[in-house]
């Protein structure tokens, strides 16, 4: 049933225990062998000893992605390069990209914390696992790996690619298990089904998927074009890559590891934390690690937590799948909003984002909110009814995904500025 | 016996339809019949011109939302009770419409009106049956 049963069903108060002696000797290590850290700690005039519990967590400064790329490539380690057992890069989009990198007790904790994974997906010993995750600079196939071998899988190490060998392995070898991103996944079914398999030839039973955004539809399709039940396993490279947290059998959530990744969600703003269920920015500090432990890193990505009790009896906190980028984030009416809500929920409507604008604007002392819609081909409909129908079903989708009231004015197709880079997608006009 | 009708979604601020008009008009497309449908914040604009296709393209270019459908136009009788005629035609077959508007005249006998029905099949087979004239797209183009 679980991995490590010890860590993974650990009462509250234990977990508590071992998560505030992890942050009190965290704090002490990296204050002693980094200076970026230490300088930061000494300019909020925070001493190692100031830290004597997990709810001290608050005291520290975050971390951020900025900082990845100012102190890239060496300047934020704990330890020399000759002590690094592995590196790992992932893409920069703009400027330095994101080195990870670990010792070999680092790459321990990976293989616990993606063993834990793999199991609580199902997967058992002796199973066979089909990691089709790329291999290399890529965290995806070497974390699945090493969670694999931790869990004592029988791993067929295919790396991406290459999608008809895949297929024609799967038939001769029969792996029970499948790990791969989720589009990948969707790219082996049409392959299967062109060499004429049906789901019941297929001999994957269980999907461990991630490494890139997918939705419920998406999973459905997966599940019937495979035969398969679907996992979804989060992570980040910053923090180690994927395991940071993983769907267990409910579904209804991703169990974050928390005893080794501790998770806050905060209000990107101000920093204070959300309450149980609310949506706001997921915080990771890697609590155990050698290499490059981060403090409260800001992953920038949209989530909800609750550390309700679960039926399959792990008491790690649950986090809801990611909604979106804290980019662009307005508060209306003591709410925050973030655009990549408003796109989720117009997605909903037709499966293709329109172009879109939040007017933020205040009349006397009610903060107001307008989404502008182009209409494009697939919107427009010749009946007056319709469109207002239409009016009233995005209003509706804006609602219930936001909780709050939108005005909606149908536009025509261009009307909205259309920018180089990153669309500005609110335009706040309160003098604030 | 179905005509192309161009429909466009214009948002209701001034100089919308004066634009359209310039469009149509700098590409040799003539309007044969205009209408529009509004509410407080948008408009739909259906137009009937001579070369449909031509239009549909040059207004696309000018990022405007154009949308083809199917009417049909019909012959009413222009004498008082033309137009009730043909209505109780259609509403004894339980012909539904969904909207309509006239065309210019084009003979002193008929005036051209244009329908747009949920069943546009259905509904020339009535007219048909009952004598009602439908109109062919080249008696419209002339």
């Amino acid at each position: 049933m679980y991995y490590n049963p010890v860590a993974e069903t650990a009462d509250k108060e234990t977990l508590s225990k071992t998560q505030s002696e992890h942050l009190k000797n965290l704090v002490a290590y990296v204050y002693k062998n980094n200076a970026v850290f230490k300088n930061r700690l000494d300019e909020k005039n925070i001493r190692p000893a100031d830290i004597t519990s997990i709810a001290d967590i608050t005291k520290l400064p975050f971390t951020t992605k900025e900082d990845m790329r100012d102190f890239y490539p060496y300047q934020l380690f704990c330890v020399p390069q000759a002590a690094l057992a592995e590196i790992h890069v992932s893409s920069g989009t703009t400027g330095n990209p994101t080195l990870s990198g670990y010792t070999k007790k680092d790459l321990d904790i990976w293989g616990e914390a993606m063993a834990r994974s793999l199991r609580a997906s199902g997967a058992r010993k002796g199973d066979m696992i089909q990691i089709a995750y790329g291999y290399g600079l890529f965290t995806g196939g070497l974390g699945a790996h090493y969670g694999a071998l931790a869990l004592g899988l029988t791993i067929l190490p295919m790396s991406s690619g290459n999608t008809k060998r895949q297929i024609k392995l799967m038939q001769d070898l029969k792996p029970r298990v499948l790990a791969c991103t989720p589009s990948y996944a969707l790219y082996l079914a049409e392959e299967a089904a062109a060499a004429g398999l049906k789901p019941k030839d297929i001999s994957w039973q269980i999907g461990v998927f991630g490494a890139e955004p997918w939705s419920d539809a998406m999973r459905s399709e997966i599940e019937q074009k495979l035969g398969i039940k679907a996992y979804d396993v989060f992570g980040l490279s910053e923090i180690i890559g994927p395991g940071v947290a993983m769907e267990c059998e409910c579904q209804n959530g991703l169990h974050v590891w928390s005893d080794l990744f501790y998770p806050e969600i905060i209000n990107p703003k101000t920093g204070e934390h959300m309450k149980d269920g609310l949506d706001g920015e997921l915080v990771i500090t890697a609590l155990t690690k050698e290499a490059i432990p981060l403090l409260r890193y800001r992953t920038r990505d949209i989530a909800s937590m609750t550390t309700e009790k679960c039926p399959c009896g792990r008491t790690a906190p649950r986090i809801s799948k990611l909604k979106g980028r804290t980019d662009d984030m307005v508060v209306i009416r003591g709410i925050n909003i973030f655009p990549s809500q408003v796109e989720h929920a117009l997605l909903q409507i037709d499966g293709a984002a329109p172009h879109y604008q939040l007017i933020v604007d205040r009349h006397g002392a009610l903060d107001s909110l307008e989404l502008e819609v182009e209409v494009e081909e697939q919107f427009f409909k010749d009946k007056i009814g319709e469109l207002l129908a239409l009016e009233d079903t995005i209003k509706h989708a804006l609602a219930s995904a936001l909780n709050i009231s939108a005005r909606v004015r149908l536009l025509e197709p261009g009307a909205i500025q259309r920018s180089e880079g990153k669309a500005k997608r609110v335009i706040d006009r309160r003098k604030l | 016996m179905k005509i192309t009708q161009i429909s466009l979604f214009l948002e209701n601020r001034s100089g919308r339809i004066r634009e359209v008009c310039h469009v149509l008009g700098g590409a040799d497309i003539n309007i044969l019949s205009l209408t529009v449908a509004e509410t407080k914040d948008f408009g739909i604009l259906r137009l009937v011109v001579d070369k449909p296709d031509a239009a549909v393209e040059v207004l696309k270019e000018h990022h405007f939302a154009a949308h083809k459908s199917d009417v049909v136009v019909v012959g009413v009788k222009h004498a008082p009770g033309g137009l009730a005629h043909v209505l109780d035609v259609l509403a004894t077959a339980q012909i539904n419409i969904e909207y309509m508007h006239a065309l210019l005249n084009k003979t002193d006998d008929f005036a051209y009106m244009i329908f747009s029905f949920d069943n546009a099949e259905e509904a020339v087979k009535t007219l048909v049956k009952n004598k009602v004239p439908v109109i062919t797209w080249e008696n419209i183009k002339k």
